[in-house]
């Protein structure tokens, strides 16, 4: 469908695909109307609504600067809250909880966040004022009020978008964020069992760590996931120390949902409520249809004295500075 | 022919917003094809299934093929 469309008719469609044509930015949107964000990601919520005929006759494309527009029409939307994470360290189980109440929207490392974020190493010419401004937009399209329930909106970062934090910084200065982490041997084992995608030699995701093709090829697999980790470790720790960015190790998850997350998000939820976000962490955050078990001991069976090695090196020491700033955290608050 | 008219329909009925709410509720392709149909006779326009089933597969292949 063409790019004229009148912004107006966009509510209760979301942007979903961001991407590059001769002619310019361009967004693909789909239409969720009151339809919630309650899947783990929202790429899974999308996968599912484009099976809609209705999704599939109708698919407006506009220019990037609808974003703009949208927010024109519809209003600028402040995230409560932003999360960044370690990877596999319980971020999930914090959206999934935000999300088990109609009155909170919670945007699980959505592909069409990542492709701003990733806009200006595809093609040069664009300006970070410009960038953070798409930024706005794309939160403000993701988050909008499309039940007139929503209050809080909550987004959910991919574990390595830590490199983008003085940006995201930038663009929502006065919006509180954690960073979710856990001993470095049990993400390790689960990167082990099955690696993100960014913690692929050679994937697009993984070109932003800059590594050479020699350490990509050479590397062991347990020293590759272990420098990633450290690259992202460091970066959240100068978040911690420059922005505020707040520390939570997984093992005070569920219970720092009320004690520390929500007090530094400022967002507050009635008895009811809080028994409505615990009972979602009885499943798996990541797949629903199952009960949570906790995994510790089994990750640590796991290691091997690879993992152990590429931690101990590279890993240890930053989980070690994580608790002294955790603490010191707490200690202020 | 047809197909040209479905496309002119899809573009008319995007700014009818009573045709859109009456198309979003048509979960199922087949009553989603029907309706469509339907609203397109009623408005002049002349097309049949399989039109629309080649306009959601041209979709549907875009879409997958413009992941970011």
């Amino acid at each position: 469908m063409g790019m004229n469309l009148d912004t107006r008719r966009l509510r209760g469609w979301l942007p979903v695909r961001f991407h590059m044509r001769s002619t310019g930015l361009e967004l693909d949107w789909c239409y969720l109307g009151e339809q919630r964000l309650t899947d783990p990601f929202f790429d899974d919520t999308i996968a599912r609504q484009l099976h809609y005929p209705f999704n599939l006759f109708f698919q407006p494309r506009t220019t990037i600067q609808t974003l703009a527009e949208f927010e024109t029409h519809f209003g600028r939307r402040q995230p409560a809250g932003l999360i960044y994470h370690w990877s596999r360290c319980g971020s999930t189980l914090v959206t999934q909880m935000f999300a088990a109440l109609e009155r909170n929207t919670a945007v699980s490392e959505a592909s069409v966040i990542d492709a701003v974020l990733r806009c200006r190493r595809w093609q040069g010419g664009i300006q970070e004022e410009q960038q953070i401004e798409w930024l706005r937009g794309m939160v403000s399209a993701l988050g909008q009020n499309r039940d007139n329930a929503d209050e809080n909106v909550f987004i959910k970062f991919d574990s390595w978008h830590v490199i983008f934090l003085p940006l995201l910084q930038r663009a929502f200065p006065r919006v509180p964020a954690i960073f979710v982490y856990r001993d470095p041997l049990e993400i390790m084992a689960s990167q082990m069992n099955s690696r993100a995608a960014f913690m692929l030699p050679g994937t697009p995701d993984a070109l932003v760590f800059d590594f050479s093709t020699t350490e990509m090829v050479e590397l062991s697999p347990e020293q590759y996931i272990a420098r990633v980790l450290a690259a992202i470790g460091r970066l959240a720790l100068a978040g911690a120390r420059e922005h505020k960015l707040m520390l939570l190790n997984y093992h005070e998850l569920p219970a720092a949902m009320e004690t520390r997350i929500a007090p530094h998000f400022g967002v507050k939820f009635d008895r009811e409520e809080w028994a409505t976000m615990h009972a979602a962490t009885v499943f798996n955050a990541k797949n629903p249809a199952l009960k949570f078990s906790g995994d510790t001991e089994a990750k640590r069976r796991a290691a091997t004295p690879e993992m152990l090695n590429a931690c101990a090196e590279w890993l240890d020491p930053l989980y070690s500075e994580f608790e002294a700033v955790r603490l010191e955290q707490i200690g202020t608050n | 022919m047809s197909r040209e008219n479905l496309e002119a329909f899809r573009d008319l009925v995007w700014e009818d917003e009573a045709a859109l709410n009456r198309l979003r509720l048509a979960t199922e392709r087949s009553g989603f094809e029907a309706l469509l149909i339907e609203l397109g006779q009623a408005a002049g326009y002349e097309f049949d299934r399989s039109d629309i089933s080649l306009i959601m597969r041209e979709n549907h292949l875009a879409w997958l093929q413009r992941w970011a």
